[in-house]
């Protein structure tokens, strides 16, 4: 194969790498330089050289331009110098002074006069000679001066010759040079092969005047080569080739020029017309700069100015410059690139074929060695001597080289290590088998495969176990098959095969089969069908697995779901229902298939969505979770549960849950918290009432001595005094006060209210007119009260009590904005219509109404308004106990109390309490005397005030007193002295020995001591109590004088 | 390399008859005031008629005999000059008074307008540069009397470097003018024709702000505009200049029918040059009235100062004329005179029996003459300005 590749590399040398790159190489350098080349030299927009070429000519364009100008303000500012310099020495005293010393001093001036007649005309004209010698020695500028009469061409004065006026002047007749109107003028002559720049002026025309306006006249003579060509060429900077020149008008040369005519003749000053362009332009009046040819025909670079002397004389000037010249360094530049450009190439192309040469040694070599390996000599190896890519890739070369090598030692290897493994494969899958066999035999199931056309059934060794067949007893087809199944349950297998085969979706289906030995089991079968190319089934491939077991542990379950009592769910994570039993049906009230439909959150009524959601999380993290919760059934009653749930990710990620009702159980809890409630209100209001029951003794004692005194100060006051009159009503707000602490006193059911028929149209009355006394004016009180209203089993204080509650409550509400208070009192027979609502036994009763026009009560609190210590007042303005007591004695008298409220419109209470049949009792008392008496009494109090106020009284009706303060001491005394007393008269509450053991003991010594028990309230004793004791009368505190001496008279009488 | 250039040049100079043609064409057609081109100054006028001109329509020309009305351009430095200092010449104004006669100047945009004003005989007397003043002379309706200013027209631009780059530009023109003419001039140095340019007409003082906005990239015009452009910026530069010289002319059928006066006012011309270049002063006095009058007609304040128009006083009158008499030197052959004669021949602008002889006979020196040859009579060396 090298042999080969060797003649091959011969015949196509054209399509070697190396030719090739080279060709490459070598074209796309060619066709680079080339159009660089022809970029630089020919340009594209803005190319180099277009570029060079006008910046060149730019360049000297603005140089041109600024010599140009300058020799053109050099130029013109050294004429009008030389114009000033004449207008001055026209006008200069001394020369006009010379002058006139000199001329003719008459009008009549004729040139054949002007001739010097004397010495002194001598002497002016060599003055003025020597003053104009003078202004050429000075100026430097000047060739010639001349003084001169214009009218006879006679010179005056000159510095061309030392000549005298009398010297006839062959000078040219200058007169009629001047324009009319013209002072001055300058113009160009030649005399003697020099071009002469003349300026020529009238003197000062107040000499003139005086003569003759023009006739003296001064001549300036410049040679044009002594002072107009060196201002042309100096400093010129204009090269080898360029050059200054001046034209006149008709563009005739005033100067010599640098360069030979086209014709190689040299110029002749002010005799060769130069008809190139920018002289023409000059001459015509235009200044600018040109490309164009100039006098020798040459292409020139030039700048052409205009000069204007007078209105008559005008020059033009053309500075240039040869073209050649200016390109000259630019063509040698461009020259030198070319060199540069074709040594590049040259050395550039050695490179090039010096590099494809390295190149292509090292690809050719590779490509020999490729060969060779492409013959399977793999043991090839290109030589690695170089370090660069190349060098790299014959390493990579050698490297893929030995790596294909090894690869084809190790796909060797491989394939005797596959060989083996092939082996060791078949032998596992033997063994596979043997295991899938074995866990079909674990799992109870059975794999097999029908051949639907071939009607051929293959089934597993399991298959055959759970069908209870054995591949010889087995026939392997779908019939053998149908044999083996339940006969109840033969029709449905072939039904819903067929059903599958026929509609192509997967079999599956649950039924029983027959074994041999006539055991029944039950199997699930699942199949999925492959169909032909015709679309049609051909291949059933399925499963059979014994699930006797599992079905009869799903029957129980079901069983025990279904006869539970509690409520039973199966839901999923999203806490939607899978399953619910029938109990929960019943206790929500909603039937399984709506149930179904549902989630736990339509159900929940207590927790949000996201509490339950957070259950659900809880039930899945901890596995279980027991709570209590609200449900709410279908017609909207609220269930209380509580939940039992239990999580298994191992149940399908199902939440298996309990609910039991626990509604009764509920109520049951809130009940007996009620009870408990109830029951330490009761306790507390236990407390109260022994707290009310000492202060009422305290209090009794403290009225008694108020009334006592009360009474002996009336007793004393004369009859119908003022004095009188005010004890009385002490004595009548005592007995209100002893009133109020019997009401304590009942409130904590302390003590029984007595109740009395009365008629409590007075009491009404009675507690307005105290009402009227303390409310504003701005309350209006009106009442509308019923004469002929019945009578009612009440207690006077309580009623008043009433009336006090609500009339105070409606005057408060009123308080700020002022309003009515109407208090009616009516008959209501409760069997009427209007009043079935009440809850109180039909009849007739007497309705109390108090309204006011206040701010009303809000609704939300209306219901609570009854409730003990409820108040909208500030703290410590108000108990909350008003109304729960107005409530409870209503209560307590069988009647009702109902309230009507607006916002901002007032309240109306209806108090309805029942109509008595009782008489009333009359509570006026007939005024009797005090029954007096001379009687010994022993009287015992602990209080001081009491005994001294007790000791008092009884004296002051006649009575004998012995006054004890201690109980023990006046046991003592007694036991001592029995006989000494016709009466005791003792307090019950005293340290060391209550009244009531005083009592028993005194009669135990004498048991026919009439003994009078007093008490301001006391838990241990009562009148009944008092009277088994063997005590002759119970007394309640206070009592006055009246009372005391009643009861005195009425034990010491019997 | 070379030889292209050489190539290209000798093309362009073997077309050059032929861009003469088309060049001297379109001056000729902006120059004749009758003609299709108009000046922006005269857009607002029909077909050329300057009567409906908004500020011309505005004058109240005499047409009578004792009106002298005089048109003059204050936009142009120092032709408009002159004019000034000749309207407060108390001495002509005796000498007119004396004659039942009273001096009214006009101010005009260009001699264009001036031309259009004296054919119809509504201006007795005018300045105005070469090309109108040959225009009308050539047409034989006025006589050229006295040279009043000799200085350059200008190209001004701000990114060329050569004439020839103007092809294909925008160059602002004030048609008929010379500064047109000028334009033409410097194209054809490059033979270069109108056709190769796109000419904008506007006023020339309009101009320096047009280039300044990059509305033109180049212009042609006469002084004062390029001084003042090359004072706006320093990036304005001269492309091309031209000589360029003004005349008093004046209605033929006038200076026939009042020789004396016509020889007044031109006495009044030299009074006036005389005077200006006795002293700085007086051209700084001149130049407060040229100011003056540039001002008022432009209804902006000028942009150069006193000293910068005394300058160009100085360079176009003091330095130049000396004398107000037609040089011979533009009226010989290849003098500025004849050559513009010849480019509008040429161009049939001036019908076939118009001669040179003829035009040249318009351009009359023997008044100025006459005068200089009487001082005493016309009072040449007496001066007497209203301040």
């Amino acid at each position: 194969m090298s042999q080969q590749y060797n003649n091959s590399d011969k015949k196509k040398f054209l399509y070697t790498h190396r030719s090739q790159l080279l060709t490459y190489f070598l074209s796309l350098f060619y066709i680079s330089i080339g159009l660089i080349s022809l970029i630089f030299l020919f340009g594209i927009p803005s190319t180099p050289l277009e570029g060079m070429i006008k910046e060149t000519i730019k360049d000297n364009f603005t140089h041109l331009n600024f010599i140009a100008d300058l020799k053109k303000e050099r130029l013109q500012l050294w004429l009008e110098e030389r114009r000033d310099d004449v207008r001055l020495i026209t006008q200069s005293p001394l020369f006009l002074h010379e002058l006139h010393e000199f001329l003719p001093k008459k009008k009549e001036f004729a040139p054949e006069k002007v001739q010097p007649h004397s010495s002194s005309d001598h002497k002016s004209s060599a003055l003025l000679n020597h003053h104009l010698r003078q202004v050429i020695n000075t100026y430097n500028a000047y060739n010639e001066i001349e003084i001169f009469d214009n009218f006879t061409g006679q010179t005056i004065a000159s510095t061309a010759h030392d000549l005298s006026i009398n010297k006839k002047q062959n000078t040219p007749k200058r007169w009629s040079n001047f324009p009319p109107g013209a002072e001055e003028i300058v113009y160009l002559q030649k005399e003697n092969n020099t071009i002469y720049l003349y300026i020529q002026r009238m003197f000062h025309e107040k000499l003139n005047t005086e003569l003759q306006h023009g006739r003296v006249v001064m001549t300036v003579k410049i040679s044009t080569d002594d002072f107009i060509r060196p201002m042309l060429h100096s400093g010129e900077g204009l090269g080898k080739t360029g050059e200054a020149l001046l034209v006149n008008q008709s563009r005739l040369t005033i100067t010599s020029l640098k360069h030979p005519l086209s014709d190689g003749s040299k110029a002749i000053p002010l005799n060769t017309k130069i008809d190139a362009d920018p002289a023409r332009y000059a001459a015509q009046g235009q200044e600018g700069f040109t490309l164009a040819k100039d006098y020798r025909g040459a292409q020139v670079l030039a700048a052409y100015r205009h000069i204007q002397i007078t209105s008559e004389e005008a020059w033009g000037m053309v500075v240039k410059i040869d073209q050649n010249e200016v390109f000259s360094s630019l063509k040698k530049n461009v020259a030198i690139l070319l060199s540069l450009i074709t040594a590049a190439c040259l050395f550039i192309t050695l490179i090039v074929i010096y590099i494809s040469n390295k190149l292509s040694q090292s690809v050719s070599e590779m490509v020999k060695i490729a060969g060779e390996i492409e013959a399977g000599n793999l043991d090839a190896r290109v030589i690695e001597t170089k370090s660069d890519e190349m060098g790299n890739l014959s390493v990579s070369f050698n490297k893929m080289t030995r790596k294909l090598q090894q690869w084809n030692e190790e796909l060797e290897d491989q394939v005797q290590q596959r060989t083996a493994e092939l082996h060791t494969a078949t032998q596992q899958l033997k063994l596979n088998q043997v295991l899938l066999n074995k866990s079909q035999e674990v799992a109870k199931l059975g794999s097999w495969h029908l051949d639907i056309r071939k009607n051929k059934l293959t089934w597993s060794e399991e298959q055959y176990r759970i069908f209870g067949r054995t591949p010889q007893n087995f026939d392997a087809t779908y019939e053998a098959f149908l044999d083996t199944i339940h006969p109840d349950d033969q029709d449905m297998v072939k039904r819903t095969f067929q059903n599958a085969i026929l509609n192509k979706i997967p079999y599956q289906c649950t039924h029983r089969i027959l074994k041999d030995n006539g055991e029944v089991r039950i199997i699930l079968e699942k199949s999925e069908d492959i169909a032909g190319e015709d679309g049609q089934i051909i291949h059933s491939y399925g499963f059979s697995q014994d699930i006797t077991e599992q079905f009869l542990a799903n029957q129980r379950y079901e069983n025990v779901i279904k006869t539970s009592i509690d409520g039973f769910w199966t839901v999923n994570k999203e806490g939607r229902f899978i399953d619910v039993n029938n109990a929960y049906c019943s206790m929500t009230k909603y039937s399984r298939q709506e149930l179904l439909q549902m989630s736990i959150t339509d159900l929940e009524a207590k927790e949000s969505q996201k509490q339950v959601k957070s259950h659900i999380k809880t039930v899945i993290e901890k596995g279980y979770d027991r709570f209590e919760s609200k449900h709410r059934g279908k017609d909207g009653s609220l269930i209380d549960v509580e939940i039992s749930a239990n999580y298994s990710s191992h149940a399908s990620d199902l939440i298996f849950v309990f609910i039991r009702d626990i509604t009764e159980k509920k109520r049951i809890e809130n009940e007996k918290k009620s009870l408990i409630a109830r029951l330490a209100q009761a306790q507390k209001m236990e407390a109260v009432g022994t707290l009310a029951g000492g202060i009422a003794h305290d209090f009794n004692n403290i009225l008694g001595v108020i009334l006592g005194y009360s009474d002996l100060a009336k007793e004393d006051a004369p009859p119908n005094s003022t004095f009188a009159d005010d004890l009385d009503k002490v004595i009548q707000a005592g007995w209100r006060a002893r009133d109020l602490v019997k009401q304590i006193l009942a409130f904590s059911r302390q003590t029984d209210i007595e109740l009395i028929p009365i008629q409590i149209q007075s009491l009404i009355k009675e507690s307005l007119k105290m009402l009227r006394a303390t409310i504003p004016t701005t309350i209006e009180i009106r009442d509308n009260l019923d004469p002929k209203c019945g009578v009612i089993m009440a207690d006077p204080t309580q009623v008043h009590q009433i009336l006090m509650n609500l009339c105070t409550n409606a005057t408060l509400a009123m308080e700020t904005s002022g309003g009515v208070l109407d208090i009616r009192l009516q008959d209501a027979n409760l069997e009427q219509e209007r009043f079935k609502n009440l809850h109180i036994k039909p009849g007739k009763y007497l309705q109390l109404s108090i309204s006011d026009t206040g701010s009303g009560i809000h609704s939300n609190i209306i219901n609570k308004i009854f409730d003990p210590y409820f108040t909208t007042r500030e703290t410590g303005k108000g108990t909350g106990m008003g109304l729960a007591i107005v409530h409870g004695i209503i209560n307590d008298y069988g009647g009702t109390i109902t309230v009507d409220s607006e916002l901002g419109k007032g309240t109306s209470f209806n108090i309805f309490l029942p109509n008595a049949k009782q008489e009333i009792i009359e509570t006026t008392e007939e005024i009797k005397q005090v029954p007096k008496g001379t009687e010994r009494i022993l009287f015992i109090d602990d209080e001081e005030l009491l005994a001294e106020m007790g000791n008092n009284m009884l004296q002051r009706l006649g009575y004998t007193v012995t006054v004890k303060r201690n109980s023990l001491e006046a046991l003592e005394n007694f036991q001592n002295n029995p006989h000494n007393y016709d009466v005791v008269i003792t307090d019950q509450t005293m340290p060391g020995m209550t009244g009531s053991d005083l009592a028993r003991r005194m009669l135990q010594i004498r048991p026919d001591i009439p003994i009078i028990l007093c008490t301001g309230y006391s838990n241990l004793i009562d009148e009944k109590k008092a009277k088994s004791l063997g005590i002759k009368e119970f007394a309640l505190k206070p009592i006055n004088l009246h009372t005391i001496a009643t009861l005195l008279r009425k034990v010491l009488d019997q | 390399m070379i030889t292209y250039n050489k190539s290209s040049i000798s093309q362009k100079k073997s077309l050059r008859s032929l861009l003469l043609c088309i060049l001297t064409t379109c001056l000729l057609l902006a120059c004749d005031s009758n003609q299709k081109s108009q000046t922006p100054a005269l857009k607002s006028s029909a077909k050329g008629d300057s009567t409906t001109h908004s500020v011309y329509s505005t004058y109240k020309f005499g047409n009578n005999e004792n009106t002298i009305d005089f048109g003059t351009q204050p936009l142009a430095v120092p032709t408009g000059t002159l004019p000034e200092i000749l309207n407060r010449d108390q001495i002509l104004a005796k000498s007119l008074s004396d004659a039942g006669q009273v001096l009214q100047l006009h101010s005009f945009y260009k001699g264009k307008d001036i031309n259009f004003f004296m054919k119809r005989g509504d201006l007795e007397l005018a300045v105005a540069g070469d090309m109108p003043t040959l225009s009308a002379a050539a047409q034989n309706y006025a006589v050229a009397l006295a040279l009043v200013k000799q200085n350059y027209s200008a190209i001004i631009t701000r990114d060329l470097d050569q004439v020839s780059e103007l092809k294909g530009k925008r160059v602002g023109n004030a048609a008929g003018s010379s500064a047109h003419y000028a334009l033409m001039e410097a194209l054809q140095t490059e033979g270069l024709t109108s056709d190769d340019i796109i000419l904008v007409p506007m006023k020339v003082n309009e101009m320096t702000e047009a280039l300044q906005q990059g509305k033109i990239d180049a212009f042609s015009a006469w002084e004062p505009t390029p001084t003042i452009a090359l004072k706006t910026s320093d990036k304005f530069k001269v492309l091309h200049r031209s000589l360029s010289s003004s005349y008093l002319y004046c209605a033929r059928p006038f200076l026939e029918k009042h020789p004396e006066t016509v020889r007044h006012i031109v006495a009044s011309i030299a009074r006036s040059m005389k005077w200006v270049a006795l002293s700085r002063n007086n051209i700084l006095q001149a130049s407060d009235w040229t100011i003056a009058a540039a001002n008022s007609f432009s209804g902006k304040k000028s942009a150069l100062n006193k000293e910068e128009y005394a300058k160009l006083i100085e360079d176009g009158i003091v330095n130049i004329a000396s004398s107000p008499i037609i040089p011979l030197s533009v009226l010989r052959e290849n003098g500025q005179i004849f050559n513009e004669f010849r480019f509008m021949k040429k161009m049939g602008k001036l019908e076939d029996k118009v001669s040179w002889p003829q035009t040249l006979n318009n351009f009359n020196r023997k008044i100025i003459a006459e005068i200089f040859n009487n001082p005493s009579e016309y009072m040449i060396s007496q001066y007497n300005f209203q301040k």
